[in-house]
């Protein structure tokens, strides 16, 4: 390995899809599109693994830095760089992007090459995202990641796509034109620079924190989503095809919590500290409100949905009680959330692509026409909702061992939203794969291909994995959230007044 | 490594045969079907030898602690995995392997033909190893993960027959009943951690009695003082979990529905092993549950109630399997009486016994319907029941299963316990209690059996409660003597035993029962244990003569005996509650949320903002744009075209022209071709045909569906620019 490569190994990950888009344009048959898609997204899993193996545990701080200057008039730079936090989701996008190749595999007939390069292009986006150094790099990918979204949706999407297309484009571009201000407000007040890093150790007077912890606030709870701004991601999850669904709860979701991370603890702590309990609150409120509403759903993949809401609400109560537990929990419970939720949209993807139906009372009985899919979709069903020893469990049980140090009563209410997690995913299991068939076609479906088993097989092996052995990826993130708590230490002394305060 | 850690490292089999034979077949299931039995089985039997190997090591060595690999690290949370053998788990372990491989061997006949041969054996393989874990976890998490674990495997096997939606719907109802009672227990080991700061089950137990003293506010929040004790709070919500695993009021509505499960998972999971997770936690915690009064009072009093409950519910049943089931919850409250009242070591001595006793007799159910749908009938109601010789074997278990209760807890060194906690009466009611149900187990036990067996035609109506026939003749004064003289043997047998494992159990429980002063030395042997000999066979004495005579019983011919009857049979509506009362209005509250608050609410408001601003616009271009600004321009040239008129006529006609008359003709000529020509046809029509073609643009831009691809692209691409330029203009 040259030391060019190995130096800019980043740098690599982010061409690789452009790239891919790029051969893309000059290839002309179907078959060899979707083989070259398949093939630049399987060689970022490569170089991610490679990234992985060149990971130091022990280095708190950024690695595998890469610095250029690209607009210097206004300090703009091309810095890209991984520490424990944003390496597991530079793993995870790279992880989840040949899955949604191989999943639209034959579920695109239209149109096969634009959708490969939307595909391309989103990953490449997000590795830009969770990797850059630059806030004006970061802003710019981030818009980016929208734009293939929106057309995914509006292209391909089931029958109501045009509606809920507009409704993410409206409720991103909002989010998007806060975190503008913020990012702006950031350079005014951080020294007119863009470096993330040198912007985080800046010290921010308190009325400033407040304000663009408000507006960076605003864009991360659209985006993950929180409570009330969360009607977007139903209406677009359920409408767009399986691998915008897979990429939209898998990997786009992370922008929000990533978000929170990044910028609003370690740059505003006081903000943070101010708006804590109200965030928690909403976290709660989230986890619980996200149960009733799967519960209400007749909609396979609208139930997901909303379970995604709830899953999240696990990630910002953990970011939001400011201890290593709940932090460490919140990043593995987004890690956890893209593997499984990814998995349940690549399996409800499977049965829409043989039925064209999303609706739960068109199956039933998969158990015995569809064996292979029953046993996975039951795996994952169960991986969903925290069953100890699936990946879910470690990292919701993080967070609720951080809470613990905040609130019980927090920790119970929590506890609460699991149940109903079971409570709907084994009532739409039971609806979906146990019984007898609802409908003469739910009786003739054939199992899953060896494709469609390669598309789930890896996420099912993670599953039991982490839920097993989640060490590794402990240890990954161990040093960096180590420093972003000596970067929040300010808030440790800030007593929280938190309604409970029953030990 | 030295040796002994190599041997001691052996035991880590015990759980891996399991393990492995469930990843043989879950993986390769597919090919092997019909042998699936071939692979669980010696794997299962090598675990039990294993097992007996860990008992003598026990007895020799005393406990063995196998650490395995860091769990989770972050923080002060630290969690190592470990196995920890002590008595207690090697008891539970011989127990676990003993009726497992037993049951493996019943199910390779018993299941033939079975299309789903392999995940049946891959389920019950895995479930075997999950309880293996969970008796020799030496952590809190480990065992809440392996609790946990059992119970999708319950679930998965309740759900075997997965055509049926009786099957399904009890699967979720016993999953999501016990999801309810984990809260508890997860709950409890959150709160553990938070004040032991340890999950490690045996640093626990050593600090427990440091920790006695501590309380926590529960009503801080409020400003009222109201101090727990910390120990208190954790222990209930434990036992929380134990009630949910062991189907203890008010969680033991889905054990009865578990009975869709095939009849050798019921007797592997839901009579010997699985349900007796609840009475093992609190023994393994009794150190810990012991400091705590109040836990102690209320572990006992629903043991009680459950006991006494369920077995009258189980002399109401008409399916052998739901009487059976009522047993079991009935017999476990009866261990967590046991332990409620600090008798740890007879709660485990019934659990042993109950555990193989009660398999038996589900194996033994599990010929007779068998044999009985062989010739075409319902596992339920069964009728014309083959009198068999296994009928006696199920005459001898139950005798014994309804005994033995009794016989530990009535013997002499217990007896001391009735004065539980300082709180006399409590003597009374609880030797009431445990008679009762001593009385009711014996009546049941051998109405079911009778049921079974020797049920004539007329067995159908017992349901009412008013006939039931029994064929008398197989109850020969021979038959009773043997029964009796096997008794005597049995109860002198257990005697012997009693006082060998009260002795053996010791170093695993630490002190039984702190509060009081002079302990006496258990293993002694009073002659109270007589008293629920004779209520045990005054119950099927009374069984036996409501059946041999065919009239209606008296409890039958009072109306308040019906009434508690059918108040009985129908469970004390424990299930139409529920369902009244938790699942429906939760699925109700789900879909008027989704419907009322998230759709008509929060998402009506945010597209009610779209819809407001494209209004908005609309009121724009209609009314500034259109009639403001358009008419303005139009109106602007119709007074232009005015003032020129009034000019003319007033200036140019009567002024200028009258007093410049000589050119006045050609001028007013020149005036009025100008007006005609570039006035009216020319500006004036173009400011007109101006104003109509801003209506119809108006009109074809409405026409057009604000949805298409353009409009969104304008969109996007207008609030890109905004805000590039936003940007520019800030960075300036």
């Amino acid at each position: 390995m040259s030391s060019i490569f190995a130096d800019h190994i980043l740098s690599w990950m982010i061409a690789t899809p452009f790239l891919g888009i790029a051969t893309l344009a000059f290839v002309q048959n179907q078959e060899w599109i979707r083989r070259v898609a398949l093939v630049s997204t399987l060689i970022n899993v490569g170089l991610s693994l490679l990234l992985w193996a060149g990971f130091d545990f022990t280095n708190q701080g950024m690695q595998f830095v890469e610095r250029r200057e690209w607009m210097p008039t206004f300090n703009i730079q091309y810095a890209v760089g991984v520490d424990g936090i944003s390496i597991l989701l530079v793993l995870l996008t790279a992880l989840l992007c040949p899955l949604c190749v191989l999943c639209s595999w034959t579920a695109i007939t239209t149109r096969v090459r634009a959708f490969m390069m939307l595909i391309l292009l989103v990953e490449g986006a997000m590795i830009v995202v969770f990797t850059a150094l630059d806030l004006f790099l970061f802003f710019m990918l981030w818009e980016i990641t929208m734009i293939p979204m929106y057309f995914m949706i509006i292209l391909w999407g089931g029958p109501d796509r045009i509606a809920a297309g507009i409704k993410f484009v409206l409720y991103s571009l909002t989010g998007s034109l806060l975190l503008l201000v913020g990012i702006l407000g950031l350079y005014l007040e951080g020294g007119r620079t863009f470096d993330i890093v040198a912007l985080t150790n800046h010290t921010y007077p308190s009325d400033v924190q407040f304000w663009i912890f408000l507006a960076f606030f605003l864009a991360f709870a659209i985006k993950i989503p929180m409570l009330p701004f969360h009607t977007w991601l139903p209406d677009a999850h359920a409408e767009a095809p399986t691998a915008g669904s897979v990429l939209l709860a898998g990997v786009l979701l992370k922008m929000g919590g990533y978000g929170f991370l990044r910028f609003c603890l370690p740059m505003f702590p006081e903000a943070s500290a101010q708006f804590a309990p109200f965030i928690l609150w909403l976290s709660i409120a989230a986890i619980i409100y996200g149960g009733y509403m799967a519960l209400a759903q007749s909609d396979l993949k609208k139930l997901i949905a909303y379970s995604s809401i709830s899953h999240m609400g696990f990630v910002t109560l953990g970011i939001f009680v400011f201890n290593r537990q709940g932090i460490q929990g919140a990043i593995l419970q987004m890690f956890n959330h893209g593997i499984t939720t990814g998995a349940l949209f690549l399996a409800v993807g499977q049965l829409y692509d043989r039925t064209h139906s999303r609706w739960i009372s068109d199956y039933g009985g998969l158990h015995k026409t569809m064996p292979r899919f029953a046993t996975l979709f039951c795996l994952f069903s169960v991986a969903s909702f925290g069953l100890p020893g699936t990946c879910n469990f470690i990292g919701e049980f993080l967070v609720l061992i951080g809470t613990s140090f905040k609130s019980f009563v927090m920790v119970l209410l929590a506890m609460g939203g699991i149940v109903l997690a079971a409570a709907y995913m084994l009532w739409m299991l039971q609806r979906v794969a146990l019984g007898e068939p609802n409908t003469k076609a739910a009786s003739l479906l054939p199992d899953l291909t060896r494709r469609e088993l390669a598309t789930v097989i890896p996420l099912a092996i993670l599953v039991f994995w982490i839920g097993l052995y989640p060490g590794p990826l402990m240890e990954m993130m161990d040093a960096s959230v180590t420093q972003l708590l000596e970067q929040t230490k300010g808030i440790q002394s800030t007593v929280i007044a938190l309604n409970a305060s029953w030990p | 490594m030295t040796d002994e850690v190599m041997l001691m490292s052996g035991y880590v089999l015990i759980p891996l045969l399991p393990l492995m034979a469930f990843l043989t077949l879950a993986l390769g299931g597919r090919w092997l079907r019909g042998k699936s039995h071939k692979i669980a089985i010696p794997a299962i039997g090598l675990s039990f030898g294993l097992s007996i190997g860990a008992f003598i090591e026990v007895v020799r060595n005393g406990a063995i602690s196998i650490p395995l690999y860091r769990f989770i690290q972050s923080g002060s949370l630290i969690v190592d995995l470990g196995l920890y053998i002590d008595q207690l788990t090697v008891l539970l372990l011989i127990l676990v392997t003993g009726v497992s491989s037993i049951v493996h061997v019943y199910s390779s006949r018993y299941m033939i033909g079975d299309p789903r041969y392999n995940r049946f054996f891959a389920l019950i393989a895995l479930f075997t190893f999950s309880m293996i874990m969970l008796v020799m976890s030496n952590n809190l998490l480990l065992l809440f993960i392996f609790w946990e674990v059992m119970g999708i495997c319950s679930y998965l096997l309740i759900s075997h027959w997965a055509e049926r939606k009786s099957a399904c719907q009890a699967a979720t109802k016993a999953f999501l009943v016990n999801a309810v009672a984990d809260v508890g227990l997860g709950f409890g080991v959150i709160l553990t951690f938070a004040t032991f700061g340890t999950l490690d089950i045996q640093q626990i137990l050593a600090q427990a009695e440091s920790m006695s003293g501590q309380t926590i506010n529960l009503l801080g929040w409020a400003g009222i003082d109201w101090p727990v004790h910390t120990i208190t709070l954790i222990t209930l919500f434990l036992f929380m979990g134990a009630l949910g695993k062991s189907a203890q009021i008010p969680f033991h509505v889905w054990l009865p529905f578990a009975m869709e499960a095939p009849t050798p998972v019921s007797a592997l999971i839901h009579a010997a092993t699985m349900v007796n997770a609840g009475p093992f936690l609190l023994v393994r915690l009794s150190p810990l549950v012991v400091l705590s009064p109040v836990t102690m009072t209320v572990i006992m009093i629903i043991g009680a109630t459950t006991a006494l409950f369920a077995a009258v519910v189980s002399l109401t049943q008409s399916d052998i399997k739901k009487i059976l089931a009522y047993s079991t919850i009935s017999q476990i409250g009866f261990m967590i009486m046991m332990c409620g009242i600090g008798a740890f070591v007879a709660a485990i001595f019934h659990l042993m016994a109950h555990g193989f006793l009660k398999a038996f007799l589900f194996l033994s159910t599990g010929n007779a319907l068998q044999s009985v749908q062989a010739h075409g009938h319902p596992q339920s109601d069964v009728d014309h029941g083959p009198t068999s010789r296994p009928a006696w074997s199920l005459y001898i278990g139950a005798l014994i299963l309804a005994c033995i209760p009794p016989f530990v807890i009535f013997s002499g060194p217990y007896e001391y316990l009735w004065t539980v906690h300082h709180f006399a009466s409590a003597k009374f009611v609880f030797w009431v209690i445990g008679l009762a149900t001593v009385f009711f187990t014996a009546m049941y036990l051998f109405r079911g059996i009778t049921l079974l067996f020797q049920g004539g035609p007329s067995v159908r109506h017992s349901e009412s409660g008013t006939s039931l026939v029994v064929q008398p003749h197989l109850f020969s004064p021979s038959h009773l003597l043997g029964l009796f003289i096997g008794g005597v043997m049995l109860v002198s047998f257990l005697m012997v035993l009693w006082g060998w494992f009260v002795q053996f159990l010791a170093p695993a429980l630490g002190q039984p029962v702190p509060l009081l002063d002079e302990p006496t030395p258990p293993g002694g042997i009073s002659l109270w244990i007589l008293l629920p000999l004779v209520v045990a066979f005054g119950g099927w004495g009374l069984a036996y003569y409501l059946h041999i005579k065919s009239r209606p019983s008296f409890l039958a011919q009072s109306e308040w005996g019906k009434t508690l009857y059918v108040l009985f049979l129908n469970k004390l509506y424990f299930d139409e509650i529920y369902e009244v009362y938790v699942v429906q209005p939760t699925l109700r509250f789900s879909t008027w949320l989704w419907k009322t608050v998230d759709v008509g609410g929060i998402d009506h408001f945010i597209t009610g903002i779209a819809r407001v601003s494209v209004k908005l616009a609309c009121w724009l271009w209609q009314v500034v744009d259109v009639r403001g600004l358009d008419r303005g321009v139009v109106g602007l040239g119709r007074q232009t075209v005015r003032f020129a008129h009034w000019l003319w006529q007033t200036v140019d006609v009567k002024g200028i022209d009258r007093k410049v008359a000589g050119i006045g003709g050609q001028t007013v000529n020149l005036a009025r071709w100008l007006w005609q020509v570039i006035d009216i046809r020319g500006i004036e029509k173009n400011v007109e045909r101006l104003g109509r073609e801003a209506d119809a643009t108006g009109h074809l831009l409405q026409r057009i569906e604000p949805r298409t691809l353009q409009h969104h692209l304008l969109v996007m691409i207008f609030w890109l620019v905004a805000a590039i330029g936003l940007f520019y203009w800030l960075v300036r």
